[in-house]
């Protein structure tokens, strides 16, 4: 019996670890006034992929961006607002409907421009109220969405080109037709499954007519091939039906990506750029029949260059000679073709699409790597748009500073570093460049703010920087006698250690190590790839156009993570699969991809995670896309990489590039998605999407700041997003859910005492968001509170009451603000504002009570409010401003006071006079000598003329007590001598004026025996309460 | 198609049409009744509100006035009145800020006040014959609660000489039956073309009607203003110059 007893408990403890709890969430229930917050930037914007202008109404355009989403103007260009959040934010197209254009858009998603960092798409959209609201309309497997046409007479039948998967065979490609509005759709042409359709142009004077080019193209993680027999360009005249090659003209072999463009203004006039089998043929090609005859016109560089990445011509709507060409830079001819000039403007590179306005042909836009330029003179000079936060960050990093800094690399924009807030808003002019090229991860050096590590594609270079200084050395460790030839990724892993501040790694195939900032390295792993020749061939890359850039780079060490509890355990994944792992710092090295069973072989490993709690735990993050594997594959290990299970399931629509385990709750995982950002409260048996200002974009790369308990994302399309405090996420359990009501624990409410000074609106300049500088009141509510008074209160630690706050009533998380002020003064009333009455001393730190009432129910919870430890100011400092200032706030009150005594003496005083016709009693009354010193006495207390801006009247002793009051509050610590002698000016002139109204009091009270001796009933009011 | 399976689509649609509409009515006049029904409702012919507005960490005491069409929303600080806005009937108007006087608001916004204020006491009251449209939209979480969710179109704006749509989105709270969201577009200005948000809670009753207490307007999912009433009066004698632009 006891040992079966004892075999009992011994499965009940085998049992429990696993015994998990599932919490399943709802996000829209649970998180509500949790938010995120976006911080950009958008100094170097990103990749815009395509522009679409509306027809006839020139402020409006719309941007669709490579990872941002969809953004629109309708000011000409001044200001943009992203109105495709909750979509995938890799655009294909953006397509108005010239029958509906204030209203009908329709969006293709999935970037045709495919490099080797490029996402994906999830089908197509339409929205029919100029994009507030978007539905999906099918066509969900096509990955890539090159271009929509649109009848121009029936907003049912549209078209839409498929260019299809990038990574593998596809039978999705080719030109779809709805004749629902997008209800269901048919495949009406389609070539082969490595061939797509990359452009679709229907004749704008005939529907029946269009023009699409198809792409034979490929790519994988190590090679990428454009061109074949496949590809050619069509023409349908019988609205999609049948379709035959154009080809009269064409080069002979092999052709790769074709463009194709139609002059608005005519028809037959077609312009193609033709990527060929030989050099000589590559060019631009006309035609003036429709496509029926075409010449080859021009060969020139811009025409020819990488046409898998620049591969678009438009045509201005009013000129069939003038043409643009996005390239390297911009391209422009106005004869046809036959001669070019640049445009580039000295701005970013890389363009990818234009536009022209509708009615004035020389104001023109452009899409670049860089974001959106405008140009008023046809091209020559360009204005960059500020407001595009399209930065696509691969990595982020944080500092120790206060406020902590970030740090990322950028695709084509460089490596930055930026404040995670600043007082007012975090500007463009905030960030800094640390890097060249494309940029990738930085890191601050743990203990000395002034140093970082940066590098570009390929680790072409690797920098140490000395902020300070503006001085950067090249540190990258170079290939030493006996060595290979050092491969590195395009995004190759360069970290900092947890455990030594000297420490960088660099992963080639190899692990390098330096304990010197990079200037001595050694290596302390052998090649940890799989080192597949064939997978090494990247010279080759790029089909009919040769294109290596190093983007294609494999059988690399891709990243490299020391465990944050022992220094000795070192893993590292490569982009061929590998999982590596040491615990013994490097010695000797264990490839644990062999117990992983249920991730498909050579699965890029694209992030390790080791535990917070627990040395042989880790997650992998295995991103299988370049497989043509779009699935989620997060794995888990408990001991150390000898076995694994998934802690994905279906709730993950799409591949994930990271993992964060929660620092202070090992159940909670947070998961980058290409798609947006997951989390699961239960180990990742549920997961629930995060939406609260975190769209749809990829995630590269999060990390989380220990001391500021914040989660920082690197979105590769938005910037970097914060969510500032995970406390309330940290205590969502079964128990908190079920209950009705609970506080939430936030971390400390500092009081804020920066100053902020006047800057002036920045329309048009991004601003990134700053934390709230208020204090938080968090709380969870399993119901939304609908019927009934539910209020919030704020009590001091003697029990007054101090504040009234409107409360949340969300069902989930409500966060209420409470800016620990006291109430405005009462301000005597007069002829204008005085700016002592919209200023307050702030509470001190201290504990306040939070107390809740919501109909018979009342939940109580402490507030800490606490100062900066880096403040300058001594609590003795504060404790003599806060005085003072009530002092003041006090002598405001009480002057607010007097002028209402004013008042009603002067008011009854009038009354009196107006109705006391006697001419004898008039005299002995001398009421019009009484009213003259009343005023007199008034026009000291208070202006009683002019206005609140040029008209001001001469400061009165309001205004005085007003304007001191406002200038000492303005400074935390004790006013300065001037200020504190002037309390003592301003409190005798109040004596004096105070003494002046107690003899009018005397006065009155005279008169008012005078009064009732004549028989007047009414009296001047000497006691301001007692009404006549 | 063959005629059976004609009649049997036609007969899915219009059952279908049937129970759409069904459940929008039934969702209406579950509202009515319980916010007082409708007869009570119609025969609101003005309102006073008092309460405070919570803006940018400051309060104002704030008076609410309603009578048909007119209407005046006042704040006051520093004992001096703050009109923002009132409408006669014909006219809004303001008090600048920096005079103090009252200034004439552009025509085109007095005829956005005036199809904002047309609806009084209730914009889903007759709403039919008012000319409006609604629509049930399907369900949605709202506040965290699941809703349904119901467009009103009324008659479109004309602004600037184009036509723009006038519609409200209400999410009806499906416990109660009551809105606790409301979303319309921005009809002009930078925001154009963005939903403003209104929050409703604190529902209560007052001289028969139920009322919400707590209106909150939000904006790109933050916090703008709040507004706590305290006091809601119904049919009190309001004197219709209360409403008239001053002069200058």
């Amino acid at each position: 019996m006891r040992n079966i007893l004892n075999l009992f408990v011994l499965i009940i403890l085998a049992l429990k670890p696993t015994a998990q709890v599932s919490i399943p969430v709802k996000g829209d229930e649970v998180f509500n006034s949790l938010r995120a917050r976006q911080i950009g930037p958008a100094v170097m914007s990103g990749r815009v992929v395509d522009l679409e202008a509306h027809p006839t109404n020139s402020r409006i355009f719309y941007v669709g961006s490579a990872g941002g989403g969809v953004w629109k103007t309708i000011n000409g260009g001044i200001t943009f607002s992203p109105v495709f959040d909750k979509q995938v934010q890799c655009i294909g197209t953006v397509k108005i409907d010239s029958n509906d254009p204030d209203n009908t858009i329709w969006v293709g998603t999935g970037e045709t421009w495919t490099r080797n960092s490029v996402s994906i798409g999830d089908g197509i959209y339409k929205s029919t109220d100029g994009g507030l609201n978007w539905q999906k309309k099918g066509l969900e497997k096509s990955e890539r969405i090159s271009d929509i046409a649109i009848h121009p007479k029936n907003s049912k039948i549209v078209f839409a080109a498929v260019l299809g998967a990038l990574w593998g065979d596809s039978e999705e490609r080719g030109v779809y037709k709805t004749e629902d509005g997008g209800e269901t759709w048919n495949k009406i042409f389609y070539v082969n499954q490595t061939t797509g359709c990359s452009d679709l142009i229907m004749d704008p004077s005939n529907p029946e007519i269009m023009y699409a080019s198809f792409w034979e193209f490929r790519r994988n993680a190590y090679s990428f091939n454009s061109g074949g027999y496949n590809s050619a360009l069509y023409k349908t005249m019988d609205g999609g039906k049948s379709w035959s090659k154009i080809h009269n003209g064409f080069p002979a072999g092999k052709l790769g990506r074709i463009t194709v463009a139609v002059a608005p203004s005519n028809p037959n006039r077609l312009y193609t750029v033709i990527e060929s089998e030989k050099d000589i043929d590559k060019g631009l090609y006309r035609s003036d029949d429709a496509g029926q005859n075409w010449k080859k016109v021009n060969g020139d560089f811009e025409l020819v260059i990488r046409p898998f990445y620049f591969s678009r011509i438009v045509v201005d709507p009013k000129n069939p000679d003038v043409i643009v060409k996005a390239g390297l830079f911009g391209y422009m001819s106005k004869d046809g073709g036959n001669t070019f000039r640049s445009i580039q403007g000295g701005i970013h590179a890389d363009f990818h699409d234009f536009i022209f306005d509708p009615n004035n042909s020389d104001k023109m836009v452009v899409g670049t790597d860089g974001g959106v330029y405008r140009s008023w003179d046809g091209g020559t000079n360009w204005e960059m748009v500020k407001g595009l936060p399209l930065s696509q960050f691969y990595h982020v990093s944080v500092d120790n500073k206060n406020p902590y800094w970030v740090y990322g690399g950028l695709q084509d924009n460089g490596s930055w570093m930026g404040p995670s807030s600043k007082p007012g808003g975090i500007r463009n002019s905030d960030w800094k460049p640390v890097g060249y090229g494309d940029g990738f991860r930085v890191y601050p050096h743990p203990t000395d703010p002034n140093t970082i590590y940066s590098e570009m594609q390929g680790a072409e270079n690797i920098w140490r920087v000395n902020v300070s200084q503006s001085l950067a050395k090249t540190i990258k460790p170079y290939k030493e006698e006996g060595d290979p030839k050092l491969r590195f990724n395009w995004n190759a892993p360069l970290s900092n250690s947890l455990h030594s501040p000297d420490r960088v790694y660099v992963g080639s195939q190899f692990i390098h190590v330096s304990d010197d900032k990079g200037e001595t390295w050694r290596k302390i792993s052998p090649d940890l790839t799989t080192n597949d020749a064939k997978k090494q061939m990247q010279a080759q890359s790029g089909g009919l156009s040769a294109d290596n850039s190093g983007a294609e780079n494999h059988c690399t060490i891709f990243t490299i993570n020391e465990s944050p509890l022992d220094k000795n355990i070192i893993w590292a994944g490569t982009d061929d699969g590998n999982v590596q792992v040491t615990f013994d710092g490097g010695t000797t090295w264990t490839n644990v991809r062999k117990n992983v069973k249920e991730v498909p072989q050579n699965t890029w490993t694209y992030f390790i995670e080791p535990s917070n709690f627990d040395k042989n735990t880790a997650y992998v993050v295995f991103d299988g896309h370049t497989q043509n594997d779009m699935k989620p594959y997060v794995q888990k290990t408990t001991d150390g990489g000898k076995t694994w299970k998934s802690v994905v399931n279906s709730q993950i629509p799409v591949f994930v590039r990271s993992i964060k385990e929660d620092i202070n709750n090992p159940d909670i995982l947070y998961l980058g998605t290409e798609w947006g950002l997951y989390i699961s409260f239960d180990s990742g048996t549920n997961w629930t999407k995060f939406e609260n200002n975190v769209p749809s974009v990829a995630i590269h790369y999060m990390t989380i700041h220990k001391e500021e308990n914040s989660l920082i994302l690197a979105t590769h399309g938005r910037g970097i997003i914060i969510i500032d405090d995970l406390n309330p996420i940290q205590m969502i359990k079964s128990e908190i859910l079920e209950k009705d009501f609970s506080f939430v624990n936030v971390r400390p409410n500092i009081i804020n005492e920066t100053v902020i000074f006047q800057e002036f609106p920045h329309v048009g300049e991004y601003t990134g968001d700053i934390p709230t500088t208020q204090a938080r009141i968090v709380y969870y509510m399993n119901k939304r509170h609908t019927f009934g008074k539910m209020t919030l209160e704020i009590f001091d630690e003697s029990g007054n009451k101090i504040a009234d706050l409107p409360p949340g009533k969300s069902k989930g998380l409500n966060e209420v603000l409470w800016n620990y002020t006291h109430q405005m003064p009462k301000v005597a009333k007069g002829k204008t504002l005085a700016s002592g009455g919209f200023s307050a001393p702030k509470y001190p730190a201290g504990k306040y009570t939070v107390k809740i009432t919501k109909g018979n129910q009342v939940y109580e919870q402490d507030l800490v409010l606490k100062y900066s430890d880096q403040s300058v100011i001594s609590e003795t400092e504060r404790k003599i401003q806060y005085e003072k200032s009530m002092i003041l706030y006090k002598m405001s009150e009480q002057l607010a006071i007097e002028v209402e005594k004013m008042d009603l003496l002067l008011q009854t005083t009038e009354e009196i006079y107006n109705k006391t016709l006697d001419k004898k009693v008039q005299k002995k009354l001398n009421l019009s000598g009484y009213k003259k010193q009343l005023e007199e006495t008034k026009e000291k207390m208070v202006v009683l003329t002019g206005d609140n801006y040029v008209g001001q009247a001469e400061p009165r002793l309001r205004e005085k007590i007003s304007s001191l009051y406002s200038e000492i509050l303005s400074y935390p610590g004790v006013p300065s001598n001037a200020q504190l002698k002037n309390i003592e000016v301003l409190q005798k002139e109040f004596e004096q004026i105070k003494s002046e109204i107690e003899n009018h009091v005397l006065t009155a009270k005279a008169k008012n025996k005078l009064l009732k001796e004549n028989n007047i009933l009414n009296r001047i009011l000497s006691e301001p309460e007692a009404k006549p | 198609m063959k005629l059976k399976n004609f009649v049997f689509l036609f007969v899915l649609f219009f059952v279908n049409t049937v129970a759409q509409s069904q459940t929008l009515d039934e969702i209406l006049n579950k509202y009515f009744e319980n916010i007082g029904g409708r007869e009570a409702i119609s025969k609101v012919s003005s309102t006073k509100m008092t309460g405070k507005v919570n803006a940018q960490g400051m309060e104002f005491p704030t008076v609410m006035l309603s009578k048909g069409v007119k209407n005046k929303i006042s704040f006051s600080f520093q004992g001096m009145e703050f009109v923002q806005p009132c409408f006669d009937g014909e006219t809004g108007w303001q008090t600048n800020f920096m005079n103090m006087k009252a200034e004439k608001m552009e025509k085109e916004d007095s005829e956005l006040l005036k199809s904002q204020f047309e609806d009084f006491p209730d914009a889903f009251l007759k709403y039919k014959d008012k000319g409006y449209k609604a629509e049930l939209l399907g369900s949605e979480t709202a506040e965290g609660t699941d809703c349904f969710k119901v467009k009103l179109t009324k008659k479109p704006y004309i602004l600037s000489g184009v036509e723009e749509e006038n519609a409200t989105i209400y999410y009806f709270d499906k416990e109660n039956f009551v809105p606790i969201l409301t979303k319309s577009i921005i009809p002009k200005g930078p925001a154009k073309g963005k939903y403003q948000e209104t929050v409703m809670s604190d529902y209560q009753e007052s001289g028969g009607i139920v009322f919400p207490f707590s209106i909150t307007s939000k904006f790109d999912g933050q916090i703008a203003a709040s507004i706590s009433i305290e006091k809601i009066e119904i049919n009190v004698p309001i004197d219709d110059a209360v409403f008239i632009f001053p002069g200058e």
